[in-house]
């Protein structure tokens, strides 16, 4: 038996893989989940994972990512796959923004990311036909695209069950005990669980969480984020919507196949942080957010950002669905991957602003790793032997280098 | 001289260097970004994306390689301006030392 106990505080993505990632270290772990597994963001997710990122740790760390999610079937043992390799590519309309991108794409080569190409407008058409005229530009990297996320954490938890984890649902923690800056057990509906380190992987939930267990109250914004699902037309057959990239509109819109006759699309917006929501609240659509109000709601405007960056699919039949969650939001737009400043034995993994499930198997990495040293580490090595600096991820860190490839 | 008195030897070099020079601090930062864009726009849209391209093509980009390019750079006037160009860049959020490294390392391949 394991001499040493983890238990884990959420049960999406971040903490179904890092609970896998504990017990192949031979932790002995327990995993609290609120409600049920996947219950928050991570079944919520647009799911992109893309390795274009500005931050070269980030870069690496996705190049992990993609690694893992291509062996995913194998690994959980379940012979799902996790990952469609569609690709991933940023529109430009304008010629600033495509020099910003230009640039990027130089620090994500030099990171190791070689795969990924600045496409001028001549060869971003002959690659792909269906983009808008006026775009000037696009990057690509065939090799990101997105996740099947509920694979991700089904089969995560079903692999962690299978390495003899503990996996309890509706079992919302209410409070911790704390001694001399250690927690010492925490408080859910099924009993007191206690253990030598614990993982808050509660992400949008996470100030919540501080307050629960007297940890430090880390700047982590939950943002409502919305997604729409749009029926496709014979404007475009079902093969090219199949093999359609992950593409990112000049405005900020993004769209990907979600089934050969439906595409999902999402934008980014800004409404203030529900600093106080329930788990309920996930659901609830704010006004002039749902499909079903008509042409002037917010769906039918990113449809037509949508539609400008690829014509056919504003001859898609309708706006048929809307789903939404949170993002979790941090002012760098990088997640906190460390120790609590208040509790020794707690790591914080939270923050992803919106890249969790893509950054799901390097957080879990960087978990296992804190999780053996006992305290914060300068790196976190890869399985190609690279080393990924976590400075930029640190608990208490100043917020003075964003990631600026945020969508 | 003038950005747009560089030679395609002269930008390729520009480009190595920016490129391994922003990595070089393990972050590319707002201000950076806006420096090449800056970068961008003096040489031409066109030029520079193509010439990225051409960088990019390059199987393993390194300061090493990078230093190398730099070597086709031969008029002093225009050593100056890719030096200063760099140097602007660097300092965008500070000089650190592996940006200071290279560029001293550059001198060294021109002096």
């Amino acid at each position: 038996m394991a001499d040493r106990k983890a238990v884990i505080i959420g049960g999406g993505i971040t903490g179904a893989l890092s609970a896998c990632e504990l017990l192949e270290r031979g932790w002995d772990v327990t995993l609290l989940e609120g409600a049920h597994i996947g219950a928050g963001s991570s079944s919520r997710t647009a799911a992109g994972i893309r390795q274009q990122f500005s931050t070269p740790g980030t870069v690496h760390g996705m190049r992990y990512a993609v690694r893992f999610y291509k062996k995913f079937g194998e690994w959980s043992g379940q012979g799902n796959p996790a990952i469609v390799q569609n690709g991933y590519l940023f529109l430009y309309d304008d010629e600033e923004a495509w020099l910003e991108a230009v640039a990027r794409l130089g620090v994500q080569r030099v990171a190791g990311l070689r795969e990924v190409e600045a496409l001028p407008r001549k060869e971003l058409l002959a690659v792909f036909p269906w983009v808008g005229p006026q775009m000037i530009g696009g990057t690509y990297c065939p090799t990101d695209g997105f996740l099947h996320p509920d694979v991700v954490y089904n089969d995560a938890i079903a692999h962690a069950r299978r390495l003899g984890g503990e996996i309890i649902q509706k079992a919302r923690v209410s409070g911790a005990m704390r001694s001399n800056g250690r927690i010492v057990s925490v408080t859910t509906p099924k009993g007191l669980h206690q253990g030598d380190l614990y993982l808050d992987c509660t992400n949008a939930w996470s100030r919540r969480t501080s307050r629960l267990l007297g940890a430090e109250e880390l700047h982590v914004d939950p943002l409502k984020r919305y997604l729409w699902f749009i029926k496709r037309s014979n404007a475009m057959s079902a093969s090219t919507l199949s093999t359609m990239p992950l593409c990112i509109a000049p405005s900020g819109a993004y769209f990907r196949p979600e089934n050969p006759d439906s595409l999902l699309m999402g934008k980014k917006h800004h409404t203030p942080p529900a600093l106080g929501f329930d788990y309920e609240d996930q659901d609830i659509i704010e006004k002039g957010f749902s499909h079903k109000e008509g042409v002037d709601a917010r769906p039918y405007d990113i449809w037509m950002e949508v539609a400008e960056a690829v014509p056919a699919i504003g001859d898609f039949d309708g706006v048929t669905a809307t789903t939404c969650g949170y993002y979790a939001t941090t002012p760098d737009h990088n997640p906190f991957l460390g120790f609590d400043r208040n509790l020794r034995n707690l790591i914080r993994l939270v923050g992803f602003s919106g890249h969790g499930a893509m950054m799901g198997p390097f957080t879990a990495l960087a978990a296992g790793t804190l999780a053996d040293a006992g305290e914060d580490t300068k790196y976190v090595v890869l399985d190609d032997g690279e080393e990924v600096k976590l400075k930029p991820f640190r608990v208490g860190r100043r917020f003075d280098n964003s990631e600026t490839m945020v969508i | 001289m003038n950005p747009d008195g560089l030679n395609d030897d002269d930008v390729l070099a520009l480009i190595a260097l920016t490129r391994v020079l922003v990595a070089a601090d393990g972050h590319l930062g707002v201000e950076e970004m806006k420096e090449l864009q800056e970068i961008g726009l003096d040489i031409g849209v066109d030029r520079y994306t193509k010439l990225c391209r051409k960088v990019d093509s390059m199987k393993n980009l390194t300061v090493d390689s990078a230093l190398e390019l730099a070597k086709a750079v031969d008029r002093e006037d225009a050593q100056a301006l890719v030096r200063t160009m760099l140097v602007d860049l660097a300092a965008t959020d500070g000089i650190d030392v592996a940006e200071q490294d290279l560029i001293d390392r550059l001198t060294g391949v021109w002096a």
